[in-house]
């Protein structure tokens, strides 16, 4: 064995060998590298893709949040006594019976919320979310808040994927949503989500008193007195105009920040 | 080796020729593999330069055309007049949109 490891004869073939293995393993290397490099180019044309159906959303859902206008309008009717009060009695308990039932007749409010523009499913959304918050701030909600998602797809041909919105807005109307492109089995999504956030902008206008018309009453009481001896009997005739008034807070929305996703991974 | 290399005895004419041979086939295969990855480096080249091309048309937001975008929200559906930007509008480059009118 040890002779034949020091036989010289056949050693040019172990040289080429040698070249062979290094051509090799060069040509290897030069061809993963390249290969890499499409790799990275089309990964890279897919990236912008994802970016511009972010960027596209975020765009049509500012300038749809920007277009929108919520009235919350707000009519209080008053029924405001005009006329002397008959009354058959001058004890005090009587009074303050009579009249408390005078005052839970007097006001009532009445809230509606009504959308100026309607546009599409994001301006939708918005007005149900406004009236989410304002049922939730009837409430007295410690932290009132709302969520909606939305689907905005890109039609088919144009190579752009659809993107789903989350929608949430705070107390005091302000909308965040969270674009992110929309996954399936079969494609995993390679931009972390975008983040816009729109400030909300409240006008509240306070509309003029409305006669809308006047009518008669009567009230009825009995009151009896600490003994229980005394019985008194009470009517009050009132005569009284109705009057409306219509408040309008009207809620649009700025767009305020925008935080761009990266790249999952770099 | 170097009793070989102080040797004044050849190699057989056979063993020279095969091994020239082998290292003119290992040669050509390396020779093919740097052309094969500089053709790829090339189309790699080309697509980024195609790819940065189309962002730039997309970004700048002329030559748009007219189209829509589907918004679905609990399962009710609207549409939206939207612009589509791309290089040539042929379809299969990089596209961007923004609301019609804007």
């Amino acid at each position: 064995m040890r002779q034949k490891l020091r036989q010289t004869s056949g050693a040019s073939f172990i040289v080429a060998l040698l070249v062979v293995m290094i051509c090799l393993m060069v040509g290897s290397v030069v061809v993963a590298a390249a290969t890499a490099g499409v790799q990275h180019a089309q990964e890279r044309r897919r990236d912008r893709q994802e970016y511009l159906s972010l960027s596209s959303a975020a765009d049509l859902l500012s300038s749809e949040i920007g277009k929108a206008e919520v009235d919350i309008l707000t009519t209080t009717t008053t029924h405001t006594a005009k006329d002397a009060v008959n009354h058959y009695s001058d004890d005090e308990n009587f009074y303050y019976k009579l009249y408390s039932q005078i005052d839970d007749y007097k006001d009532s409010t009445q809230t509606s919320s009504e959308l100026k523009s309607v546009s599409s499913g994001i301006s939708s959304a918005l007005l149900e979310m406004t009236n989410d918050i304002r049922a939730q701030l009837k409430n007295a909600a410690s932290d009132p808040a709302s969520e909606k998602t939305l689907t905005i797809t890109p039609s088919k041909d144009s190579g752009l994927r659809a993107v789903e919105a989350d929608l949430s807005m705070d107390g005091n109307y302000n909308v965040t949503a969270k674009l992110s492109i929309q996954t399936s089995d079969d494609y995993q999504a390679s931009y972390t989500p975008f983040v816009v956030t729109y400030k909300a902008i409240e006008n509240v206008e306070n509309g003029s008193s409305k006669k809308i018309g006047s009518d008669k009453l009567g009230f009825y009481a009995y009151v009896v007195d600490y003994f229980g001896l005394k019985w008194y009997y009470g009517e009050v005739e009132l005569s009284y105009d109705i009057t409306t008034t219509t408040d309008t807070d009207t809620i649009t929305w700025n767009y305020s920040t925008l935080t761009k996703g990266t790249v999952i991974g770099e | 080796m170097r009793k070989k290399l102080r040797s004044r005895a050849g190699e057989t004419l056979i063993e020279v020729l095969i091994s020239i041979l082998v290292v003119i086939l290992s040669v050509t295969l390396l020779y093919s593999m740097l052309m094969a990855a500089s053709g790829m480096n090339e189309r790699a080249k080309a697509l980024g330069a195609q790819t940065e091309s189309e962002q730039n048309a997309a970004e700048a937001r002329t030559n748009g055309m007219a189209g829509t975008v589907t918004v679905t929200y609990e399962s009710k559906t609207s549409t939206v007049s939207v612009n589509y930007y791309s290089l040539t509008n042929a379809g299969g480059e990089l596209t961007a949109y923004t609301a019609a009118g804007n």
